[in-house]
């Protein structure tokens, strides 16, 4: 790696502080909004006043709201993301247990998606305004209008509950049983997945016909370079970039769309976790996962950074 | 129509006859340039003159066959060799294309690509047509980069185009154009986006490439200055069409149509000052709304009655063509009054 | 340096003026660095060098588009800054550019004439129908017909609109325009009309022009005097015909010798000066002499002095330790032959 990749990589990293801070103190502030007392949820409904403000008093709740942001913040930094006010265990561990679920559907269809939206990309930039184009290009719009949750229901009516060959609701244990965790994740992976086929076939495909319009390689082809090798070396190392950033784009979409799709499919994730814990004015809860989703989208995206110093050679410009 | 054969046949290394190139548009087939018929010798540097929508670039990219196919029609002859590349299979043209006949455009930031080193866009151009190794390749391509006169070549090969000035990106796309020694170079408008001393860098690079590899040059640009200093003779375009081809000094002296006249006429010299310019009236005829007969007879101080009729390229005994049916009769200005 | 004779208040004087930009690394990039000139009322003063010369920033500067960081700018013997925000918006009007692209001046959804009538429309100093009266007056005057007003800018050719800055410049009553590559991207047909139109302007509004270019040929043909500048600085300022014919800086001799003419090859010369290198960088420009790094001639004097300005003719100043003294090639001998005037062409001699 150069000396110049790694400048990049520190800056980034410092820049990655203060996004943090502000996301996590906007959560914070905006659950504050969120009607209801968590004090008065952990009391019950037949609780007495005395015992609501003791409840408040004990969990720090009535300190003004920058103390109990520090308080959290300074717990967050030693990883100890505070307890559930409803099961009174550590919020890290609850996380932690759910995320390899989240993240493993997630993965699947990123991974589905790219696989998928490439060729499809390339097909039609390759046959700008041929039937094939327009066949993307109008599955393409449809994928981005059609949210991913009702694709997931679409999926579960059919292939699970019609012809039986997937499961309809659950998750199973990547590192145990990998085959059926893999089961599992088929049909939210590919509700998930739909929008980013989409999104990536659309963006790549505009990249890739800029690029093939360019006056560059209309350059290659005055040399004698073959379509092929225009097209492979060529269009493909110049549309890296774009496509970079709608991948990491799509990524953090397709984090968030877990939220439905978890609840569709029943799936003990990260998403079903922040839905139930907000419903139960389980603050802590999705103070914590919030602030491990957003580590993950920072982390992602310095990772796209790096790559992107590595492809651009422009970036090195001095 | 002028027989274009009469130019010893089998001689001339480009032969262009009748050339004519239709684009489809939303509004139908447009012609954008029709009987466009020059030849160009081994070795001979031509200059292809007029204004911008005269149709000089797309005559040049229709020689290398770089129009899109799906929306432009080509019709008549390009005779590279005795070869006709007009209908030639894509990969037979491939093949010709930077081998035997290459091109540099305008834009040498826009002509590169940004994201491969200089040397990796030479090689890849010399490995497309010479079976060479990598490692030759290198040294071609260096050697390439010293031709054009880059210094530290060995240096600049691994250079991105970005982390270069204009005048050698320039330069660089040359080495690219060169590298395989091409029978003919097109160069469109090479120096118009340069300042006027880096021009005469390029212009001079050029000229000695043409001398020492014996390579012929079609120079597309609409300064006349530059065609006085670097071609042999000049072909004149109006409109879509050649309307008038003969050696440079004659035509500079004598022009044989009043729209090659005018625009000698029109530049502004140096050593004269505050004068009226001759400016010619009007404007560039748009694609689609062209006049009948001669297409300059609407700006013409010279236009009769039969200039109404369509008129043809007329072949001069100078060696030259004409298309304009007044030439005989007009004693018209060049650049010496 | 004083390189005009002391006749009335120049129109514009520039004293010393800088004109500096913050680059990265804490670091300045000088792009007009110590100018002084003058123009005359009534004069067309040219300005010629190549990119990286420093002559757009100093012509922004000079119409107040541009504050220098060093100098200053005077309009008539008045700095413009000193006004109060009012005044200075109602002096501009007098002081107004031309630039090379006119698509970027033109408002595409607005129609020519109302292009034209904007600027008096915004300081609504006249009644209505006098605005719309001198808009239509002005618009037959820069040689559009009357047809145009109710046209957008898409549906005009490059002149046409660059006819329609001009007249939409006028409408202020300008003293001085700076005529920016106004016509470097026009065809030579039709920049030949523009050309004649900005002389017969300047006849009749009694108009001045500093004429920013880097076409030779046309700031030979259209200015009184000529400055060259080269990396920030003026090189050589003079009258037009003893810079053009006799160069005393080596760079002027360079980029006369680069300029092509079209002449047959009998009639031209050819020894040729070519220019070696490239422009160094402006955020650390050559010591002394900053051409000394491309010049033909250096001297080590040329790195250790900033060259003073000398008086090789009455008026004719170069910034070269060795000007007058050096064997710089004439305008005859680098390009031989005088072009004569061309005769207006009798219509149709058969």
């Amino acid at each position: 790696m150069s000396r110049r990749t790694l400048r990049v990589i520190g800056w980034r990293l410092l820049q990655v502080v203060p996004v943090i801070v502000l996301a996590t103190f906007a959560v914070f502030g905006l659950l504050q909004l969120v009607p209801g007392d968590p004090a008065a949820v952990i009391a019950g409904e037949t609780a007495t006043a005395e015992r609501i403000v003791q409840i408040r008093e004990m969990l720090g709740l009535d300190l003004p709201l920058w103390q109990q942001y520090l308080h959290w913040l300074g717990g967050a930094v030693q990883g100890d993301l505070s307890t559930s006010l409803i099961t009174g265990l550590p919020v890290i561990d609850e996380v932690l247990r759910r995320l390899p679920n989240t993240l493993l559907i997630v993965v699947c269809a990123l991974i589905l998606a790219i696989s998928i939206a490439v060729p499809l990309g390339i097909l039609a930039a390759t046959h700008v305004d041929g039937r094939v184009d327009r066949f993307v290009t109008s599955i393409a719009s449809l994928g981005v209008a059609v949210p991913n949750f009702w694709v997931g229901m679409i999926l579960v009516g059919f292939f699970a509950l019609n012809l039986g060959w997937f499961p309809t609701t659950g998750a199973a244990s990547l590192t145990e049983d990998p085959a059926r965790a893999l089961w599992h994740a088929a049909l939210p992976a590919i509700a998930l997945a739909s929008s980013g086929i989409a999104e990536i076939t659309r963006q790549l495909r505009s990249a890739l016909i800029e690029v093939l319009s360019s006056q560059y390689v209309r350059t290659l082809q005055a040399k004698g370079l073959s379509q092929g090798r225009i097209l492979w070396r060529h269009g493909l190392k110049n549309v890296s970039l774009t496509l970079l950033t709608v991948i990491g784009l799509v990524f953090n979409r397709t984090l968030g769309a877990t939220v439905a799709i978890e609840a569709v499919f029943a799936i003990p994730g990260t998403g079903s976790l922040v839905v139930t814990s907000a419903t139960n004015k389980d603050f802590p809860v999705v103070q914590g996962v919030v602030f491990v989703l957003v580590l993950i989208v920072i982390l992602c995206n310095l990772l796209i950074d790096i790559l992107y110093s590595v492809l651009d050679p422009r970036m090195n410009k001095q | 129509m002028v027989d274009a054969t009469s130019t010893a046949p089998g001689a001339a290394l480009l032969d262009v006859r009748d050339l004519g190139i239709a684009f489809r548009t939303g509004a139908g087939m447009v012609q954008v340039t029709r009987d466009v018929t020059f030849a160009i010798q081994p070795g001979e540097v031509v200059g292809l003159v007029g204004e911008s929508g005269c149709g000089k670039t797309v005559t040049g990219l229709a020689l290398m066959g770089l129009l899109p196919k799906a929306t432009s029609r080509i019709a008549g002859e390009v005779l590279l060799e005795g070869e006709n590349l007009i209908g030639m299979s894509a990969r037979r043209l491939q093949q010709r294309r930077g081998a035997k006949i290459s091109m540099i455009f305008q834009e040498p930031m826009s002509a590169l690509d940004p994201v491969f080193t200089i040397g990796e866009q030479i090689a890849e151009t010399l490995r497309a047509h010479r079976h060479v190794s990598a490692r030759e390749a290198r040294e071609r391509g260096i050697e390439a980069l010293a031709r054009v006169g880059i210094p530290e070549p060995a240096l600049r090969y691994d250079a991105y185009p970005h982390q270069l000035s204009g005048g050698m990106r320039q330069r660089a796309m040359i080495a690219i154009a060169i590298v395989c020694e091409p029978r003919l170079l097109i160069a469109d408008e090479p120096t118009t986006a340069l300042d006027v001393t880096v021009q005469a860098q390029i212009v001079d690079v050029l000229g000695d490439l043409c001398s020492r590899l014996g390579m012929a040059m079609l120079f597309i640009t609409h300064d006349l200055g530059l065609v006085a200093q670097t071609c042999s003779r000049l072909v004149t375009m109006y409109a879509g069409e050649v309307i008038e081809e003969g050696c440079i000094d004659d035509v500079l002296v004598r022009p044989r149509h009043p729209y090659t006249s005018g625009l000698l006429r029109s530049l502004p010299a140096l050593a004269e000052r505050k004068s009226k310019l001759p400016a010619i009236p009007g404007r560039v005829p748009m694609r689609g709304e062209m006049p009948e007969g001669c297409r300059f007879r609407p700006r013409c101080g010279f236009a009769r009655p039969p200039c109404e009729a369509p008129q043809p390229l007329d072949r001069l005994t100078s060696a030259g063509q004409v298309r304009c049916c007044r030439h005989d009769e007009l004693e018209l200005m060049g650049v010496l009054s | 340096m004083n390189a005009t004779v002391p006749t009335p208040t120049p129109i514009v004087a520039v004293e010393r003026v800088g004109v500096h930009f913050p680059v990265s690394g804490g670091r300045t990039l000088k792009a007009v660095d110590g100018v002084s000139l003058e123009v005359m009322p009534r004069e067309t003063f040219g300005v010629i060098g190549e990119s990286g010369s420093g002559k757009t920033t100093l012509g922004r500067a000079i119409i107040c588009l541009e504050k220098p960081s060093a100098g200053r700018i005077l309009h008539q013997g008045l700095d413009p800054y000193a006004l109060s925000s009012r005044e200075l918006r109602r002096h501009r009007r007098r002081y107004q550019i031309i630039f090379q692209d006119p698509n970027a001046a033109l408002d595409p959804r607005m129609t020519i004439l109302k292009s034209i009538r904007e600027p008096m429309d915004v300081t609504g100093e006249m009644p209505e129908r006098q605005r719309q009266q001198r808009a239509l007056e002005l618009m037959e005057r820069v040689g559009l017909s009357p047809d145009f007003a109710s046209r957008y800018p898409h549906e005009l050719s490059g002149g046409q609109k660059q006819r329609v800055c001009i007249a939409r410049v006028l409408t202020l009553r300008p003293d001085l325009i700076v005529c920016d590559e106004a016509v470097s991207a026009l065809d030579v047909s039709i920049q030949a009309d523009i050309l004649n139109l900005f002389a017969e302007l300047q006849a009749e509004f009694g108009l001045t022009y500093v004429f920013i270019t880097h076409n030779l040929g046309v700031v030979a043909h259209v200015s009184d005097r000529v400055a060259v500048m080269y990396l920030g600085r003026i090189v050589e300022i003079g009258r037009t015909e003893d810079v053009v014919l006799s160069p005393s800086h080596p760079y002027t001799e360079a980029l006369l010798s680069a300029e092509p003419v079209a002449l047959p090859s009998n009639l031209r010369s050819h020894s040729r000066v070519m220019l070696k290198g490239e422009l160094p960088s402006h955020v650390s420009p050559p010591s002394g002499c900053r051409f000394r790094t491309r010049c033909r001639f250096v001297q080590p004097l040329c790195g250790e002095k900033e060259p003073p300005w000398r008086e090789t003719a009455p008026g004719h100043w170069s910034a070269c330790h060795f000007a007058g003294e050096l064997p710089i090639m004439s305008g005859a001998e680098l390009h031989p032959v005088k072009l004569g005037g061309h005769a207006a062409q009798p219509e149709g001699r058969a």
